[in-house]
């Protein structure tokens, strides 16, 4: 692989442009959602259509990103076009077609290691919770708080600033027991830190929509089939300084 | 709702890898907020930018790690046969004897490539094996619920119309012969259509007061539907075989 991270497009080669193409296509591979057999074909209609545009696609370019990852989101797209297009006839393949296909193929599924594609999940749960924007301090304190996990002060004042001593006094309340009562708690923060008046089920639907939200966007990938266990131990993961040593 | 263009999903997916993703523009990052389609794209930027960069890393690591090996590789032969040459036969330090010297050393290690039939039988044998269990998990993917399938029984017989919705896709459909599913919706209710696998698992929720929905992209294998109103009731299930 050629390509570099900033590349400016005066120096972008047609090489380059293909070694990033089938990085992309690679990654729709990789989540088995198109065929091995098919990655060839794909990368060539990929390749294609962003010759064709080349011009367009190069003048439209505003610099507000680096120039690769502008042509990796516009490669993507392509991707995701061919994917539609094409999707309904690669799986067309009959059982005796597939039984044909190279030991590639097995090799590809099995010599993924356990803790790369583990790794890969985090990241993604990592990307997805920047999401939340304004809520994000918010709900890294409280999922926290659910997840029973170790909490530093850092995650306290993102959200709480002044307030965080009263928080953290809360959060620490003994009684706190059952999920029900973590949530009565959690509303006494909302109340204290946002000036409202609500109660733990209001708490709870907020919380239940956020960890909805995540798992649909896990698992928007189309490979992932992620839910609140599997939830868990990614967000123990990501959370652990084990991982991000 | 208009989607993020290529330019702001790049800079989205670049302010995450730099972690300055609150910088960004408040209406593009309330777009993404809400827009789990532009959420996966620059979530897939993200990674494939990451994984460029990984294997860029690894590639120019190995550059310099054979460069460092090999310098010091050849360096170490070039000493050995001088100084073999310079201490036995200072005298006779032609190349043809040195050549001579580095052939003998490559005949002794003939006897590696009697060992590669052997090496490449047992690879082969390790690839069967993992073929085979590629199909069973392929065939596990397939493998019907026995709790869904009895529900799905349940309304090939009767359907609740509660609110007035009648369900006009069979209860088992095949893909790509079907693409959506339909039922009829004249008060357009709110309604949750559940995608679950066949473990039985929430794979996707879509809400719609429409009179149908496109069967999502989803990975070959057996699924079931359930279709939900605002009180949480059961108006039909049915199955989806994707081929």
């Amino acid at each position: 692989m050629k390509l570099v991270g900033n590349q400016c497009k005066e120096t972008f080669t047609d090489e380059d442009l293909l070694s990033l193409i089938r990085s992309v296509v690679g990654r729709y591979i990789q989540h088995r959602v198109i065929p091995f057999r098919e990655r060839e074909d794909v990368v060539m209609d990929v390749m294609e259509k962003f010759l064709k545009q080349k011009e367009k696609i190069f003048g439209s370019f505003e610099g507000k990103s680096k120039f690769t990852t502008y042509c990796i989101a516009v490669a993507n797209r392509m991707c995701c076009e061919v994917i539609r297009r094409d999707c309904k006839q690669w799986y067309l393949v009959t059982e005796k077609e597939n039984s044909d296909l190279p030991n590639e193929v097995a090799l590809n599924h099995h010599d993924a290691e356990k803790n790369f594609l583990f790794k890969q999940e985090v990241n993604r749960l990592e990307t997805i919770l920047y999401f939340f924007n304004n809520d994000y301090a918010k709900l890294i304190l409280f999922l926290k708080v659910y997840y029973s996990m170790p909490i530093s002060d850092n995650d306290i004042k993102n959200y709480a600033d002044y307030l965080s001593e009263d928080v953290k006094s809360i959060i620490a309340d003994e009684k706190t027991k059952t999920k029900g009562d973590v949530f009565i708690r959690l509303a006494e923060v909302v109340n204290l830190v946002e000036q409202k008046d609500i109660r733990g089920d209001a708490v709870r639907i907020w919380f239940t929509n956020q960890i909805n939200t995540i798992i649909r966007r896990l698992n928007g990938n189309g490979i992932a089939n992620h839910d609140k266990e599997s939830l868990s131990i990614l967000f123990e993961m990501l959370f652990s300084d084990t991982l991000k040593s | 709702m208009e989607h993020l263009t290529e330019q702001e999903i790049a800079q989205c997916a670049d302010a995450i890898r730099e972690g300055s993703y609150a910088s960004l523009p408040l209406a593009v990052r309330e777009h993404v907020a809400n827009c789990d389609e532009c959420a996966n794209e620059i979530a897939m930027v993200v990674e494939t930018a990451n994984e460029i960069d990984t294997t860029q890393k690894k590639n120019g690591k190995v550059v310099k790690l054979w460069i460092s090996v090999s310098g010091a590789i050849a360096a170490t032969v070039a000493l050995l046969i001088i100084g073999n040459n310079f201490i036995n036969n200072p005298k006779d330090s032609s190349l043809s004897n040195q050549l001579a010297t580095i052939d003998s050393i490559s005949q002794k290690d003939s006897s590696f490539t009697a060992i590669q039939p052997k090496v490449q039988a047992e690879s082969k044998e390790k690839t069967a094996k993992k073929t085979v269990v590629v199909r069973k998990e392929i065939l596990a993917e397939y493998k019907p619920n026995k709790n869904l399938d009895k529900l799905t029984e349940n309304f090939k017989q009767a359907y609740r119309d509660d609110d007035n919705i009648i369900v006009q896709t069979l209860s088992e459909i095949n893909i790509p012969t079907v693409d959506s599913l339909k039922w009829i919706n004249n008060n357009s209710v709110k309604l949750t259509v559940m995608i679950l696998n066949n473990e039985g698992k929430n794979v996707q929720s879509i809400e719609t007061q429409g009179n149908g929905i496109k069967i999502p992209t989803l990975k070959p294998g057996l699924y079931y539907w359930k279709l939900i109103n605002e009180d949480f009731d059961l108006l039909f299930c049915g199955k989806i075989t994707i081929k």
